[in-house]
């Protein structure tokens, strides 16, 4: 049985990114700059730990930042006028588009990719029809700019982020449902053999993910203070490229929350790295590209898929 | 000039756990037919596979015409000139009839990437008429009938014939299964005919097919070559004896109980059916109570067994389970309601190989180690371990991987996930002893007798008569998807050839 | 179950109808309404906003149709060899935003000092391929599955064309050139004629060329098609390397008529094309549809945009709109393959 990566891998290359660079521009390991990488990593994060339950599952979910840019409109929108309760009701409301794509998913029988690319069409068409451009925040603000701040020195963005992580790892590791997640990834049909309501774990799983991809929406809006439809969009690909870059087999089963938290910050390290190394951030682009298919080849289990379409 | 078409010596093919085909040698002359006959999992359809090309097998020679090919090459064996027509159709639904006959091979009809729609379709129309079959090469391959698609099968394989010299090797891997009367009658004049230009290997679970076509007949059973037969000459009762395969070992002949505990009736069905499949099933299955369906391939037993679990949706009737009328929508019900199913596929379909015996073993029932909304590892462990040690499962730990352990080990992780957590009430195996070695059969066989002894109600297919007979203690022979007999428990015990001529 | 099985039984439990001569059942009459319903909604649509708003089918409009058709119709009829073998390409907009810098490069620009006429053209049309080739190989040789591949290369090249272009998106001098893509002729534009003869083009492939009739081979089961002796990944790599091309030559035309190289020039084409090639009637799993009726699919959603302008409805509403079409249209084809122990991703 393989492993995804010598588990260690991804921290090696962690640890290599931060000297090399550290090595080129020693500012770069001031408490201040990691402070702001942990700050920038925040919403990748949460997206990140978002698709990694439904990667484990053997699916992707390419609607997250779709559903974050919807998000952070309604959020300028409703905050103003309802406070919590309006982040309560946007939260529900992500909930719930998740769980429909999951459902769809289920129901139809169709592949997570098609029906989450549908979907990024339907919710990114949705939020740019409500707003064409940002939306700042008037009044509300309050609900989410409590991740501005700052916990022991440590962004409160990247606390609760990372306390989101934790908490999901933990429900992972030590549930039912965690259990049920890995069989689904890793032997669908014997699962369902075994009695597991496998229709239920998925739905549950998207649910989490578009709950997850609000949660970003709510951070975005505090870090900006505004709203925008196309928010989120350039987080999609990072959040892709951080779950495989830890490790995780996009064939499912392998991997968890703890291999995507190294790849957050891989991925988050070169986003800050290249601009304070002084290449160009025009290359973050090309190197996201590049380093989700070169770990999507190292880390895939092909013994697993018979025919690749 | 050689008397001998085509020839294979040697040749054995193990999958894990399996030893599915052992020392098999076996020739075919020109213009002959051979008939290939056999239980379930005796091997013929690995014996083709190999012969075809597909499967490359671990020891053996196959010789085409004196010459010999390169076994596991399917490319070598075309050119070579045998073709197989597959069990299941390999013909391609959204291209042309023509398309489909010439795939791969489509020679001069086809310059320099050009389709020469003319000349493609004739070459085809002289494959049809070859066949005597008025479909025209231009039609649609989804359009046309399945019995039409085998003609087309069967024309696809002869176009071997103009791209080697001598006679094509024809493979038929049970091309009548699913036919009707009048298809199959077609279809065995297609294959008489083809003789004067081919030698054919035909495989079909029906006797009296085989017997009307073949020239010579081999027995296959449990991997192993056992006897060829004239066929004009041929004995069907000596043929049915021969496809029944060894003796009985000791351990599994029935001990004499000649009264079986049985309490209340833990399954009813009534009047199930499914269309096409199987039609007005109904009978008990009693706490205690083995109750075994004979049959063979497509007669409807696993079907039934299937829909039984929710795997399957039967079309109307009625299943109870303690007396309740249930729906199951999906395995998961079934299990809520106390059925465990053993499936035959084990390492598809029973275990999850990537996960550990631990966690396998309590994937069905987990509540029995959760402790509030998390599950007690501690407890899990404990759990696991005991049956461990109960059911004898030889592992080095709880957290070695499913997939590394032995067949007859994994069947007993299998069984210990039903039995983990309170008693099932109803517990469905599905060719429990496949794949077995002589000792692991023997636990297996001893435990299932167990369980029934502690009151739990089973329903049993195995993969052989012997082992049927051995263990069950109500026999249902179903065929073409009704029961046509029934032996109870507490008369004499039938034997295999009773048994036998309610299924063939 | 698997799907031959449910044949099998489909088979022997059907009714057998004689329909000119052949035994046509349930399955072959759906599977004819289904291909004839796009045309039909096609005209239907028409007709319904001509007779909406009569200037809807007044020359100017319709000359602004066939206009606004010509890079979806492109794109779609190369996108179809993809989507036919059952793989995806995501990467368009990227592959157009790279093209088109290099087209906008080339040509007599305000930037760099070459100007090499046609040869740009030919020249964005090849980059485009280029990063079409670089998707099949990802998919054939690393085996990575194509939404994936394509989702990588969708970055890589965008990535490329920013980099390219360098926040200052070269303005297209070459007079010739602008005119003519600008230009029409009896009243049709030219790009929209090069369009035409682009599906044209794709047309013959499918019918008559190993390229094309493979594709459907490959869409349709590509184990028997490997078991036929059929070069299954060349044709893969042949398959995206068209998709790349047409996506190229989509973003030099569309530079053309714009005037400037730009990274955006492909932005939400990616759905459009998706949604017209779904729409029209090709299957997302493979092995059914063709150009012709991923053409249709694209005049469907031209005219339903252009009319949707008529009526008031925002452009933006249009993306959701489409999403929601995707959707729809790939449950109704897939529906009646749906079984209790199916395992999809």
């Amino acid at each position: 049985m393989r492993a995804a990566l010598p588990a260690l891998a991804p921290s090696v290359v962690l640890a290599a990114l931060l000297l090399g660079i550290g090595v080129f521009e020693p500012s770069f390991l001031s408490a201040y700059s990691l402070r702001v990488l942990m700050g920038e990593s925040s919403p990748i994060l949460l997206l990140a730990v978002a698709q990694t339950t439904v990667i484990m599952l053997g699916g992707i979910d390419l609607s997250v930042a779709a559903v974050t840019s919807l998000a952070s409109v309604l959020l300028a929108l409703i905050l103003p006028g309802f406070g919590v309760w309006g982040l309560a009701l946007v939260l529900l409301l992500t909930t719930a588009i998740g769980a429909l794509q999951g459902y769809i998913h289920v129901i139809a029988q169709l592949p997570s990719f098609v029906v989450t690319l549908a979907g990024m069409g339907l919710w990114a068409g949705i939020a740019l029809s409500i707003a064409q451009t940002t939306i700042p925040v008037t009044r509300g603000y309050s609900v989410v700019g409590w991740m501005q701040g700052s916990l022991l020195g440590i962004p409160t963005s990247f606390v609760f982020a990372a306390g989101v992580a934790l908490l999901i790892w933990l429900a992972l590791r030590q549930s039912a449902l965690g259990r049920y997640v890995q069989a689904i990834g890793l032997g669908e049909t014997a699962a369902l053999f075994s009695g597991v309501r496998v229709d239920r774990v998925k739905i549950a799983t998207f649910a989490l993910s578009g709950l997850l991809a609000g949660a970003t929406g709510a951070a975005l809006v505090a870090r900006t203070y505004s709203g925008n439809p196309s928010a989120a969009n350039s987080l999609l690909l990072p959040s892709i490229a951080a779950v495989v870059v830890g490790g995780t087999a996009i064939t499912g089963g392998f991997g968890g929350i703890g291999r995507t938290i190294i790849g957050v910050l891989i991925i988050s390290v070169l986003r800050v790295g290249i601009a304070i190394v002084g290449i160009d951030p025009g290359y973050e682009p090309l190197a996201y590209g590049l380093v989700v298919i070169c770990a999507v080849a190292l880390t895939m289990d092909r013994t697993r898929i018979a025919v690749v379409k | 000039m050689s008397d001998v078409a085509i020839s294979v010596a040697g040749l054995s093919k193990r999958y894990p756990g399996i030893q599915a085909l052992d020392d098999v040698s076996l020739d075919v002359r020109p213009y002959e037919v051979v008939g290939l006959i056999g239980e379930n999992g005796s091997g013929k359809s690995t014996l083709l596979k190999i012969m075809a090309g597909l499967v490359k097998p671990d020891d053996g020679k196959i010789l085409v015409r004196d010459r010999p090919v390169m076994p596991g090459d399917f490319l070598a064996a075309a050119r070579a000139g045998v073709g197989m027509v597959f069990q299941e159709q390999s013909l391609l639904l959204n291209i042309t009839v023509a398309e489909n006959i010439l795939l791969g091979c489509e020679g001069d009809a086809v310059r320099f990437g050009l389709y020469d729609w003319k000349k493609l379709n004739s070459l085809a129309r002289r494959q049809l008429d070859k066949l005597g079959c008025d479909i025209p090469s231009d039609a649609n391959t989804g359009s046309l009938s399945f019995a039409q698609r085998q003609m087309v099968e069967l024309a696809k394989v002869l176009a071997i014939e103009d791209r080697i010299e001598g006679a094509p090797i024809i493979l038929l891997d049970e091309p009548t299964s699913v036919l009707d009367a009048e298809e199959i009658d077609t279809v065995l004049t297609q294959v008489e005919r083809l003789r004067q230009r081919a030698s054919i290997v035909f495989v079909s679970h029906r006797l009296d097919e085989v017997l009307r076509v073949s020239d010579r007949i081999y027995v296959m059973t449990n991997g192993r070559c056992v006897a060829e037969r004239d066929a004009k000459h041929a004995n069907v009762a000596e043929l049915q004896r021969l496809m029944l395969g060894q003796q009985l070992t000791d351990e599994y002949r029935r001990e004499g109980e000649s009264h079986v505990r049985v309490g209340q009736v833990r399954l009813s069905l009534r009047n199930l059916s499914s269309p096409s499949r199987y039609e007005g099933i109904s009978f008990d299955v009693r706490a205690g109570e083995i109750v075994g369906l004979a049959g063979v391939e497509g007669s409807g037993r696993e079907a039934v067994c299937r829909a039984v679990f929710g795997a399957d949706g039967p079309g109307s009737g009625e299943i109870l389970i303690d007396g309740r009328e249930i729906r199951v929508s999906g395995p998961a019900e079934a299990v809520d309601l106390g059925v465990g199913y053993v499936p035959s596929e084990r390492r598809v379909e029973g275990l999850v190989t990537s996960m550990s015996v631990r966690e396998n073993m309590t994937l069905a029932h987990i509540d029995v180690v959760g402790r509030g909304p998390l599950l007690d590892f501690g407890r899990e462990r404990s759990m696991v371990t005991k049956w461990i040690d109960r059911l004898r499962v030889r592992t080095p730990s709880v957290d070695t991987l499913a997939g590394q352990l032995s067949g007859g080990n994994q069947q007993k992780v299998v069984l210990a996930k039903w039995l983990i957590a309170e008693r099932p009430r109803l517990l469905i195996l599905d060719h429990p002893l496949r794949g077995l070695d002589v000792g692991a059969k023997a636990e297996i066989f001893a435990r299932v007798r167990e369980l029934a002894r502690d009151g739990i109600g089973i329903l049993l297919i195995a993969d052989t008569l012997e082992e049927l007979i051995a263990l069950s203690d109500t026999i249902l022979v179903m065929r073409d998807g009704a029961i046509t007999a029934r032996f109870d428990a507490g008369a004499p015990p039938p034997t295999s050839l009773e048994i036998l001529e309610h299924m063939i | 179950m698997t799907e031959i099985d449910r044949e099998r039984t489909d088979a022997l439990t059907r009714p057998k109808l004689a329909f000119f001569g052949r035994d046509v059942g349930a399955a072959e009459i759906r599977r004819h309404l289904l291909a004839w319903a796009p045309a039909v909604a096609l005209v239907v649509l028409c007709v319904g906003f001509a007779i909406g708003d009569p200037q809807f089918a007044s020359t100017t409009n319709l000359r602004a149709l066939a206009s606004q058709a010509a890079v979806p119709l492109i794109l779609a009829t190369g996108m179809t060899f993809i989507i036919l073998q059952g793989s995806i390409d995501l990467s368009v907009e990227g592959v157009m935003g790279a093209s088109s810098l290099a087209f906008a490069l080339l040509i007599h620009n305000s930037r760099t000092g070459l100007d090499l006429g046609i040869v740009a053209l030919i020249g964005g049309t090849l980059l485009g391929a280029c990063f079409g080739a670089a998707n099949g190989i990802l998919v054939t040789r690393l085996k990575i599955p194509s939404f994936m591949a394509t989702l990588g290369m969708w970055s890589i090249s965008g990535g490329i064309a920013m980099l390219i272009s360098g926040g200052q998106p070269p303005q297209i001098r070459d007079m010739a050139m602008r005119m003519w893509a600008l230009g029409d002729i009896i009243g049709v534009p030219h790009l929209t004629m090069v369009a035409v003869i682009f599906v044209a083009i794709g047309y013959v492939l499918q019918s008559y060329t190993r390229f094309g009739r493979y594709s459907y081979v490959v869409g349709g089961s590509e184990e028997i098609a490997l078991l036929s002796g059929v070069a299954v990944n060349r044709h893969k790599i042949l398959a995206f390397t068209f998709g790349g091309l047409a996506a190229g030559l989509a973003a030099a035309l569309e530079s053309s008529r714009l005037g400037l190289g730009h990274t955006e020039i492909g932005a939400d084409q990616m759905f459009l094309t998706l949604t017209a090639v779904v729409i029209g009637g090709t299957s997302l799993s493979g092995g059914r549809g063709g150009v012709i009726q991923s053409a249709i699919g694209v005049l469907i959603l031209t005219v339903l945009a252009n009319g949707m302008i008529f009526v008031g409805v925002t452009p933006y509403l249009q993306k959701a709109v489409q999403g929601l079409i995707v959707l729809i249209a790939v449950v109704a084809a897939t529906w009646h393959l749906r079984h209790r122990l199916r395992v999809v991703k």
